[in-house]
């Protein structure tokens, strides 16, 4: 077990390299104009500001040099600075990952307290009209995409509720606001922000959830030991719930991991529409202005979360579940 | 017809997904060349689509007043009333479809291609080849999809056929994974055994006795990726609308519907209802091909 462990993790910062090397590649080898955006405050002649502005990145030098001094750099630990602001995206990230965390941990809690009774409701009750209705629930919300979600529930609270989450006028937005709203301290102010966006987000993954959760449900209502819990004579709350549910919701855990990493790191669209200062708006950010060390860091970041989640879940499933063995 | 019967919620989204196909074809015109998007997706050029009655770009003035037909209500004229910009709506609608669904075919095409042939030659040889693939599937699929379509059209250059490769690149993991265990399943069965027995070659394995069994997985993947794909372009649209390829698209008029929605919730209503259906029609149709062609497999 312990040799799989190392040879795993050593595989795993074999992906990260990869995965680094082909940031890097990508971002370099493409004709995309870099500079524009830098160059345009600059006075003079912009030819000539374009040239000091990539001297001063840098992005002048030799490609190798280039690449060896950003794998040196990360090996320190060293994501670089931001092209556009000049601040490191270490700190950049690490100042923007708790509206993030807030947002994807609310909407996992909205995505169990959804997910799950109504789950256990659907393999309860299979095939009856209730089973029916909540699948067509949670395969609608599986299809309508959280951007389409969003503009319509904006629209909804605003048209018939008179209330409009508080953050700016939404009629005159531009995707992107070149400035950075921070996070309302005030938790009520707070709250009202992020309220929608969790709810619109929480509810898809709860439909993911939900789906996931019936099937494991069926599967495990029809063992063995259900039916002996059955012959009992337990209430069929107790065979339900400490029964069948137990052994059910331990894949769901898994899964419910997973989708942590995504919300957290990945909530590009509905960051951007609710304009939430998070990683999502920072990554989208980045790409829009080619800002390189934002983009790779970015990358990086989701690429670690990624893998080593990857290697947690199979550790955990080889831990919970006595039949899966790794040599 | 027995298969219809069986499941009605199919057979209602193959029916939305054909009714996509109708709108998005016009009549062909004898105009040759390699496929390009969204105009000759099959290498010929089609004209307007059959459904719509005005190009997308067409504006119209008020026959009244003489001013920019600008946010009328639905009419005979306009059968769901004109934009920001006095286009119709309607119309739009019915390009974006031409332009949503052949990116999506074309995008799914090159990713099942290129996800299957990895995912037979991984699973099929095992050891070193695996794990080698496995590995870079692993790194492809650490890219958040978006970023890479972002960075796709700002690095490269806005066109539709970019974002087809791109598109094609981000289904590639997944495709491979359910081929890979499809085809761990099979390749230790007698046949394979029997085929390589008789001197057939390792390539001739794959194709002919390994592939056919994936094709019913390969299948449903494919109605699901078209959802997938679809999302994935409207998406992009609606985040980033000045740096994707510039034409109607249903992302793009959610996104300039978005400034006036308040007033004139016609344009959103219409291109989110769009793009909910389709996505929800290829995931439904997906559903049921799976149920169809191969029981085994568990939704999700």
């Amino acid at each position: 077990m312990l040799r799989y462990l190392l040879w795993r993790l050593l595989l795993n910062l074999l992906v990260l390299l990869v995965v680094a090397s082909l940031v890097f590649l990508a971002l370099r080898l493409s004709p995309g104009e870099v500079l524009e955006v830098a160059a345009q405050g600059a006075q003079g002649d912009p030819q000539q500001a374009r040239e000091a502005v990539r001297r001063s990145l840098g992005l002048d030098r030799p490609l190798w040099e280039q690449y060896w001094d950003y794998l040196s750099d990360l090996a320190r630990g060293d994501l670089g600075r931001s092209f556009r602001t000049r601040s490191p995206v270490l700190e950049d990230i690490g100042e923007r990952i708790g509206p993030s965390l807030e947002l994807g941990l609310l909407q996992l809690a909205v995505a169990l307290l959804v997910g799950v009774p109504v789950g256990v409701v659907a393999a309860v009750r299979r095939d009856t009209w209730a089973d029916y209705v909540l699948r067509g629930a949670a395969t609608f919300l599986l299809g309508v995409p959280a951007f389409v979600l969003a503009v319509f529930a904006l629209l909804a609270s605003s048209r018939y509720l008179g209330w409009t989450p508080p953050i700016t006028a939404y009629r005159d937005l531009v995707p992107f606001p070149p400035f950075d709203t921070p996070a309302p301290e005030d938790p009520w102010a707070n709250l009202q922000v992020m309220a929608l966006p969790a709810l619109i987000g929480g509810l898809g993954t709860g439909a993911i959830v939900m789906r996931f959760l019936r099937s494991q449900m069926l599967e495990v209502l029809g063992q063995d030991y259900i039916r002996t819990a059955w012959a009992k004579g337990l209430a069929e709350q107790v065979v339900v719930m400490r029964h069948a549910l137990r052994n059910a919701l331990l894949p769901v855990v898994t899964v419910a991991g997973l989708v942590l990493g995504t919300l957290v790191a990945g909530n590009v669209v509905l960051e951007a529409i609710f304009l939430i200062p998070g990683l999502g708006l920072y990554a989208v950010n980045g790409v829009r202005q080619n800002d390189y060390p934002v983009v790779q860091g970015m990358t990086l970041l989701v690429a670690s979360f990624l893998v080593f989640v990857n290697l947690l879940v199979d550790v955990v499933y080889a831990w919970l579940d006595p039949r899966v063995r790794y040599a | 017809m027995r298969a219809l019967r069986r499941k009605p919620l199919g057979a209602l989204a193959a029916a939305v997904a054909l009714a996509m196909v109708v709108a998005a074809v016009g009549p062909p015109e004898p105009r040759f060349g390699l496929p390009d998007l969204p105009d000759r997706p099959l290498g010929f050029e089609m004209g307007r689509p059959f459904l719509a009655r005005y190009g997308p770009e067409d504006f119209f003035y008020d026959e009244e007043t003489g001013r920019l037909a600008r946010f009328q209500p639905p009419s005979a004229r306009h059968w769901l009333g004109t934009d920001d910009k006095g286009r119709d709506v309607w119309a739009r609608l019915v390009w974006g479809t031409r332009r949503s669904l052949f990116l999506a075919l074309w995008a799914l095409a090159l990713g099942t291609a290129g996800g299957t042939a990895i995912g037979v030659v991984s699973a099929y040889f095992l050891g070193r080849t695996d794990l080698l693939l496995q590995r870079l599937m692993d790194a492809l699929q650490a890219f958040p999809p978006l970023l890479v379509l972002m960075l796709a059209v700002s690095l490269v250059e806005p066109s539709l056929r970019v974002l087809a490769v791109a598109l094609a690149f981000v289904a590639v993991p997944g495709v491979q994974r359910v081929v890979r265990s499809v085809v761990l399943s099979v390749r230790n069965e007698t046949y394979v055994e029997a085929a390589r027995a008789m001197g057939a070659s390792h390539l001739r394995v794959m194709v002919r006795h390994v592939l056919p069994n994936v094709m019913a997985p390969v299948t449903v993947v494919f109605s699901v990726g078209l959802g997938g794909a679809v999302l994935a372009e409207a998406g992009l649209s609606f985040i980033d609308p000045s740096t994707v390829p510039q034409a109607a698209s249903w992302g793009l008029m959610l996104a300039e519907g978005r400034s006036f929605m308040f007033e004139h919730p016609h344009v959103v209503l219409a291109a989110g209802g769009a793009i909910a259906l389709a996505v929800m029609a290829f995931n439904l149709l997906g559903d049921a091909l799976r149920d169809l062609l191969d029981p085994r497999l568990r939704p999700l």
